[in-house]
């Protein structure tokens, strides 16, 4: 027997979904274990129990579900009771009874027949355990104590015999509650302020680097931790005084600690929290059992001055406002996943059973939401004054360390909070003292070093090998004393020519005569600014000024390339035996205080700073290489890479304090390979180079060369990429990871790479150098704990002196360390985590850094899954930013009320009943227009069938632009019987997709196209800009000058227009109507009068084009110019409906409104900013008068989001400012995006298969938006990567995630049919994620029992984990079993294919086989 | 003020299914009043009158009855304007 079916409440529809998606798993088991201190009687006590079931209706629920709809049943009569279980005779009976608890906590209920158990266990005479499993479904915390107060009165009662039968409040009436108040302005308020809250897009914090997965298992471990009564009374004195608000300020507290932690271990500021709301707001619900909770997102910012009196505050405010909204119903799906951290503060407590002691224990199941990460349990249930602490933590994320670290940071925090809440929270020491003395080994570096500078160093070596070869080129070849020599005669002449300790910015190829340079100026007491080669002349003019150099040593060649160095030159020959005419030689020993050289590097901010290095960071550098890459030998090496790069300072430096040599290798003319020629060459010892030119090598050269050891800087070096060059070497070539920024000379830290243990993506950075110290420190400059981000740090002998002539930047950069003031160091803005104290993981440049749709991404990360790809070869991942500008009609704007023409427009000037001038001018000429506008049979009228056609049997000229208007006239006129002429004109921003169509509309028609275009095409439009703020006046004017050129030079006498209706009034008929020209006749005068003048107007048009012909006023009597529209009436929706109907023309999807021209959004912007309204605003008022849109579609195409970054380069390309203060307005957004690049050599590599690889390794928001393959990536000179050459992908093929894909199978489509009717969603894309759509775990159910309905068999699980219909199909067929399912051979067929890894073309062959042709990329 | 403050506790009470007719003299925690139907509560008030009540003066002295309520409000300087109750 049950009750009348009744509706779940909203709580418990989440439970019940969470529940089915994890049929077996006890998740959501509650389970207390009372333990009882006294002589109880158990079949009293059991009798209690009966009368309690009986008593409470929550206990008697049940959850039938049919079709994935569950039902809530109260039960009359439960036949269950309580089972009692003797212990007390085992050996030990706590134990016993313990291995049975851990047992008993584990078994799932069936939601159908009972969601509790229950038992009596005896351990003892007076030791007793009640222990009570209910599933969530029908309890929480407080409803727990409710159900343990009313045994424990019920046995209480029976006992003394004193027994009445009691009625407690039904679950029934909030129930029915919950169900009104859903339907109250109240809930709608609440919901919306869920709604607006921002938690879905902030980033998932993640716990001592672990991100939680989104599919990860229910396993969670419990760890307990009891505060103690110490610490509960420090809590109590800090909440004490809140008042009739008090009870809140606890959850505040641990909230705060909470918070604190979360952004300590996460390395983040923004976070947020999810908290169950207690939701029993009256007297009735506090006393009725259930489950009330609602769960919500709770939001802080924890920002580095926080303390943690002021997070405090924040987090009241926040805690507040969501005990405001947190209302019955409110929780959903997505708001309990709005974080992967809950806190439950549970403010309810038991007490002493019929006055026996009794001690609580909540029973943990060993499993949670696989959505929480961390779910603290905080409670005080036995009413000690001592917090319970459990931290319920999901094994996916926590392992044993970091289990352990959580519970001692969150400790340390609260422990700081309640010692000194005014404390900053960034200055607690998370470190332990195992892990200081750990980082404090790591940085013991101090070394001396043999000499103070490198002036020294080169003295001392070329003393003791005078006659061995310094430098070797290819004609020219120098021994030490010959350089020697060389530079202190250069010295001297310097120093004679600039003054004394000059500052020589060296500006040489690559030489001889550059390294002798280079010491002379360091040799003069000076120092030296160097300048790659290849530079552009302004490039080289910044450097020289920038860093105020007191002369510039170039040579007459370079000298003749640059012009105006703005400063002093000395040229020095070229490839002479001896560069340096003889003179007196000089030699300065150098300060290790003073500067060496100035190195430019290129910020983030676009202008390149020059990096100030001493003598003593250099010799520093220097003298450590030296040791690790000659190890006491002379070693070679190559100086082939650029001179304005830090990494040739190795190459340049290293060998001549060696005894090794520097071989030379020019720039070439062409772009830069000079790294190749190194190896097939073969004549140096160590190499040091890019990761990136690493893999422009022959891999058959590294097996065989001479070459002992690769130095790898610059970039972040991959392990494959490594392993790569180490085996192709035949594992003999030894590569040294080398780190380092310029800002610290060169390299602090360095690996050698060893494929049996570095297993990483990156190679490690290893250990630091001589004399420096690292550091991963947080925002505020703190050390953090193990496995939390942090920014590297470098202290020690290297951090050079700053940035030249930039103190604001050096202050910002090289800075002091709070934790010990005497070190000076430089934040190099790389990420890094230690993965043991010591042991530092290098996570790229937080530049890479970047938020897409509020999730925070690591492109390296991206990159890193790209390369690991077997068929790609190399990859980049970059950000691609659009600026969009969006112009919206504002409802509430003022505008006429027929036409929909904005107040704001010149010509509206609204009567007292709102409409326009143009509505009313159109009454009054309503007639003359209609005996203006003519009928088709009146245009055929006007070509007799024995016409003249010219030779090529044309009848006239069409002017095409490719937009839908013409296009249909030019459809008709050839229906008509008529051969055009199609001219065209292609002004440079016509779209790829219109010329394609005004070339298939002509192949289609078999016309003659005329493609026209002027070289002064920017010049018209900029002076259009310039008289009429829009860039259209000025095409026209060029059509209408060359079409009719060409009508004349053809011998045709008619031009056709295809301007619309709407456009002949506007342009042609309204001001003549106005002076009160009516009469057709005189109106088609009057036009040609007007044409007759318009063409006489001196503008570009007329100064660029040859306009000849309108000299002859003969012109327009011969030549007719007819617009067709005059002739035919028809409107937008036909139009449309009969182009689709034509495989000829299709709708261009990349030209924002206009149906074929890029620069039209240019022109419509312009025209925002300069005239304030839309320049289509009068056209489109037009449209509506003559009934050929309604208003709301003409104010809904006037809705713009325009590309404001295409916008302004188009206007750089014709040369167009805008006028005034309006250049600023108007932008609305950024839309982010990422691409990324590959380059997947000897591969037919699809976009699509690197999608589908992606998809299956990194979270979809990681999944590049764009996908493009390259033959290889380009790079600076410096041998990186460089981006700002990267293809703009926009419009590239692989976009496929803005554009709907429609489904291509019939699982997919019958998948998209239901998505779409569960989602509530009018399409469905097979790319669409399930999330993004608004999927919860409800509908997922909902979708899987649809689908089995229709034979599709998945469980929702797999949904979940295959978040889209193109993947879910895929899982589909292969469970698939049902007999419907007649296709599933294409599907594997298609899925084969893909895996087959055949070529896009292949594929499409055979698709289009299947009749499967329209496959997006 | 005072009916401004009865009107709302009761539209209060009203969304918890507690349906009661309040007195000035009515005292609010008896009738169920807990700290989250204070938190409430407070929100209105300084929403309404525009003012900022620190947690430290949410007492019963203060906030125990509307009475107490509207002499704490006008004893903070808050006049209701035409006297009506919306």
């Amino acid at each position: 027997m049950s009750g009348a079916p009744t509706g779940l409440t909203q709580a418990q529809q989440l439970i019940w979904a969470g529940q089915q998606l994890h049929p077996d798993v006890p998740l959501y088991n509650m389970v207390l274990a009372f333990r009882i201190f006294g002589p109880v009687d158990p079949e009293v006590f059991r009798r209690a129990f009966d009368e309690l079931v009986a008593a409470t209706d929550a206990l008697r629920t049940v959850f039938p579900a049919a079709d994935g709809e569950p039902r809530r049943e109260v039960m009359n009569r439960v036949g269950q009771s309580l089972d009692i279980i003797d212990f007390s005779a085992t050996a030990d009976p706590d134990l016993a009874f313990a291995e049975w608890a851990d047992r008993a906590a584990a078994v799932p209920f069936d939601l159908e027949t009972s969601l509790f158990r229950s038992a009596l266990i005896r351990l003892g005479p007076e030791d007793y355990v009640w222990w009570l499993a209910q599933h969530h479904l029908i309890t929480d915390g407080w409803a727990a104590a409710i159900v343990y107060h009313r045994m424990e009165h019920l046995y209480r009662e029976l006992v003394s015999g004193n027994a009445s039968a009691i009625q407690y409040p039904s679950f029934d009436a909030y129930a029915e509650h919950e169900s009104r108040f859903r339907q109250s302005d109240s809930f709608e308020a609440a919901n919306a302020h869920w709604d607006a809250k921002s938690v879905a897009t902030l980033p998932m914090p993640s716990f001592y680097g672990i991100t939680p997965p989104r599919d990860g298992s229910t396993r969670t471990d419990r760890i307990t931790v009891e505060l103690g009564p110490a610490r509960g009374q420090q809590i109590d004195s800090l909440v004490a005084g809140g008042g009739l608000t008090g009870g809140i300020s606890q959850f505040g507290l641990f909230a705060t600690v909470l918070f604190a932690t979360l952004s300590r271990i996460s390395g983040q500021r923004h976070l947020a929290i999810l908290a169950p709301a207690h939701n029993r707001p009256s007297p009735r619900f506090k006393a009725t059992a259930g489950l009330f909770i609602e769960v919500l997102p709770l939001e802080v910012e924890v920002a580095p001055p926080d303390t943690f009196r002021s997070l405090l505050a924040k987090v009241a405010a926040e805690a507040r406002e969501f005990l405001v909204h947190a209302r019955p119903g409110t929780s959903t799906a997505l708001r309990n996943r709005a974080s992967p951290v809950l806190l439950n503060f549970i403010n309810a407590s038991f007490g002493s059973f019929n006055d026996w002691p009794m001690r609580s224990d909540w029973v943990h199941p060993g499993h949670g939401d696989r959505d929480h990460a961390l779910r603290l349990q905080v409670h005080d249930f036995d009413g000690a004054g001592s917090w319970r602490l459990h931290f319920d933590v999901n094994r996916d994320v926590f392992n044993e360390a970091r289990e352990q670290a959580l519970v001692r940071h969150f400790l340390l925090i609260l422990d700081a909070l309640l010692d000194n809440p005014d404390q900053p929270i960034g200055d607690v020491d998370l470190l332990s003292p195992s892990e200081h003395a750990a980082l404090t080994t790591f940085n013991e570096t101090a070394q001396p070093m043999p000499f103070a500078t490198v002036l020294d160093a080169f003295a001392s070596q070329a003393a003791a090998t005078p006659e061995t070869i310094a430098v070797s080129a290819a004609e020219v070849q120098l021994t030490y004393a010959q350089l020697d020599s060389a530079s202190e005669r250069l010295a001297a002449q310097l120093v004679d020519r600039f003054g004394e300790r000059p500052r020589i910015g060296i500006h040489l190829r690559r030489s001889p005569e550059l390294i002798v340079a280079v010491w002379a100026a360091l040799k003069a007491g000076g120092s030296y600014v160097p300048i790659d080669s290849q530079y552009p002349a302004e490039r080289v003019r910044f450097l020289v000024a920038d860093s105020g150099a007191d002369g510039v040593v170039t040579s007459e060649q370079l000298a003749g390339t640059i012009g105006s160095y703005g400063c002093d030159l000395m040229l020095l020959a070229a490839d002479a035996a001896d560069p340096v005419p003889a003179s007196t030689p000089m030699r300065r020993s150098g300060d290790p205080a003073g500067l060496a050289y100035v190195m430019y590097t290129s910020g983030s901010t676009g202008v390149p700073k020059g990096v100030a290095v001493s003598h003593g960071n250099l010799a520093n550098y220097v003298l450590w290489a030296a040791a690790e890459y000659g190890r006491g030998e002379p070693v070679s090496f190559p100086l082939y890479s650029s001179f304005g790069f830090d990494l040739t300072v190795t190459s340049l430096m290293v060998p001549l304090v060696t005894g090794g040599s520097i071989v030379v290798y020019p720039e070439p003319d062409g772009s830069d390979l000079s790294v190749r020629q190194v190896f097939a060459d073969d004549r140096v010892d160590v190499v040091k180079l890019t990761p990136s030119h690493l893999s422009l090598l022959d891999p058959a050269l590294l097996a065989t060369s001479r070459i002992r050891t690769l130095v790898i800087g610059g970039e972040d070096l991959k392990t494959a990429v490594a392993g790569a060059a180490r085996a192709a070497s035949g594992d003999r070539l030894e590569i040294i990871n080398e780190y380092g920024p310029t800002e610290a000379t060169v390299a602090c830290m360095l690996h050698r790479f060893d494929p049996a243990r570095d297993m990483l993506a990156s190679v490690p950075l290893g250990k630091p150098a001589a004399n420096a110290r690292i550091h991963i420190r947080d925002d505020r400059l703190r050390p953090v704990p193990v496995g939390v981000i942090g920014e590297i740090c470098i202290g020690g002998d290297g951090v050079a002196q700053g940035y030249l002539g930039r103190p604001e930047r050096t202050a910002e950069r090289f800075v002091t360390d709070p934790t010990q003031p005497s070190e000076r160091l430089y934040r190099t803005g790389d990420l890094a985590r230690w993965r043991r104290p010591g042991e530092l993981e290098f996570l790229g440049r937080s530049d890479d850094q970047v938020k897409v749709r509020g999730y925070r991404i690591e492109l390296g990360e991206i990159e890193a899954a790209l390369r690991e790809h077997q068929d790609i070869a190399a990859a980049v991942v970059d950000v691609v930013t659009t600026e969009t500008a969006r112009h919206t009609v504002d409802e509430g704007a003022a505008m006429c009320v027929r036409c929909g023409l904005s107040a704001e427009h010149p010509d509206a000037r609204l009567d007292d009943a709102g409409v326009c001038r143009p509505c009313h001018f159109y009454d009054a000429h309503r007639d003359h227009a209609a005996a203006y506008f003519r009928t088709v049979d009146e245009l055929l009228a006007m070509f007799p069938e024995d016409r003249r056609r010219n030779d090529a049997g044309q009848d006239c000229v069409m002017l095409l632009s490719g937009g839908k208007d013409s296009t249909y006239a030019l459809y008709q006129l050839v229906e008509l019987g008529l051969t055009p002429l199609v001219f065209s004109l292609d002004n440079g921003y016509i779209a790829e997709g219109a010329k394609a169509n005004i070339r298939r509309v002509v192949a289609d028609l078999g016309l003659e196209l005329v493609m026209g275009t002027t070289t002064a095409m920017r010049e018209i439009f900029a002076d259009s800009l310039e008289q009429f703020s829009n860039v259209c006046q000025g095409c026209f004017k060029t059509v209408y000058t060359l079409g009719m050129n060409l009508a004349h030079e053809r011998g045709l006498r008619h031009v056709f227009t295809g301007l619309s209706r709407g456009q002949i009034f506007e342009t042609r008929l309204a001001d003549l109507f106005r002076i009160g020209i009516v009469d057709r006749n005189e109106i088609d005068r009057a036009i040609i009068e007007a044409r007759r003048a318009y063409h006489q107007v001196d503008d570009a048009v007329r100064r660029s084009l040859d306009t000849a012909i309108f000299d002859d006023a003969a012109t327009f009597d011969e030549i007719q110019i007819i617009d067709y529209y005059r002739y035919h009436d028809v409107g937008v929706g036909e139009l449309y409906e009969f182009l689709d109907s034509r495989a000829g023309w299709v709708r261009p999807l990349d030209t924002g409104r206009s149906t074929n021209c890029l620069i039209n959004d240019t022109g419509i912007y312009v025209h925002r900013m300069e005239r304030k309204f839309h320049n289509y605003a009068l056209p489109y008022s037009w449209d509506v008068r003559l009934g050929h849109k309604t208003k709301e579609a003409a104010l809904a195409e006037l809705n713009d989001e325009i590309d404001v970054g295409q916008v302004k380069e188009i206007l750089a390309q014709v040369g167009y400012e805008i006028s005034g203060d309006a250049a600023g307005d108007g932008i609305a957004g950024l839309d982010v995006r990422l691409a990324g690049y590959f380059v997947a050599p000897g591969s037919e590599l699809s976009p699509a298969a690197v999608r589908k690889y992606l998809s299956e390794r990194i979270p979809d928001h990681m999944v590049p938006a764009y996908l493009i393959g390259l033959d290889e990536l380009p790079l600076t000179v410096n041998g990186k990567v460089d981006r700002m050459r990267l293809p703009d992908p926009r419009g590239h093929v692989g976009s496929d995630d803005e554009h709907y894909v429609a489904p291509r199978t019939p699982e997919q489509a019958a998948l998209a049919d239901i998505w779409e009717a569960v989602l509530g969603v009018d399409r469905v894309g097979i790319y669409d994620p399930f999330i993004e759509l608004g999927g919860d775990s409800i509908l997922n159910i909902q979708v899987v029992a649809r689908a089995r309905q229709r034979g599709l068999m998945f469980t929702p699980q797999q949904l979940f984990e295959n978040q889209t219909i193109a993947q879910l199909a895929g899982v589909v067929a292969k469970s698939s079993v049902a007999p419907q399912s007649t296709n599933a051979t294409e599907v594997a067929v298609e899925i084969h294919l893909d895996e087959a890894g055949l070529s896009q073309s292949e594929l499409d062959d055979l698709l289009e086989t299947f009749g499967e042709a329209d496959r997006p990329a | 003020m005072e009916a401004i403050l009865k009107d709302y506790i009761e539209a209060q009470m009203r969304e918890m299914d507690e349906h009661v007719d309040l007195d000035v003299g009515d005292d609010l925690v008896a009738i169920g009043f807990d700290s989250i139907a204070y938190v409430r509560l407070i929100a209105f008030i300084e929403d309404r009158f525009g003012l900022s009540i620190p947690d430290s003066e949410v007492t019963i002295e203060h906030f125990g009855t509307i009475g107490n309520i509207a002499a704490y409000l006008e004893g903070s300087g808050v006049t209701v304007k035409g006297g009506g109750a919306g």
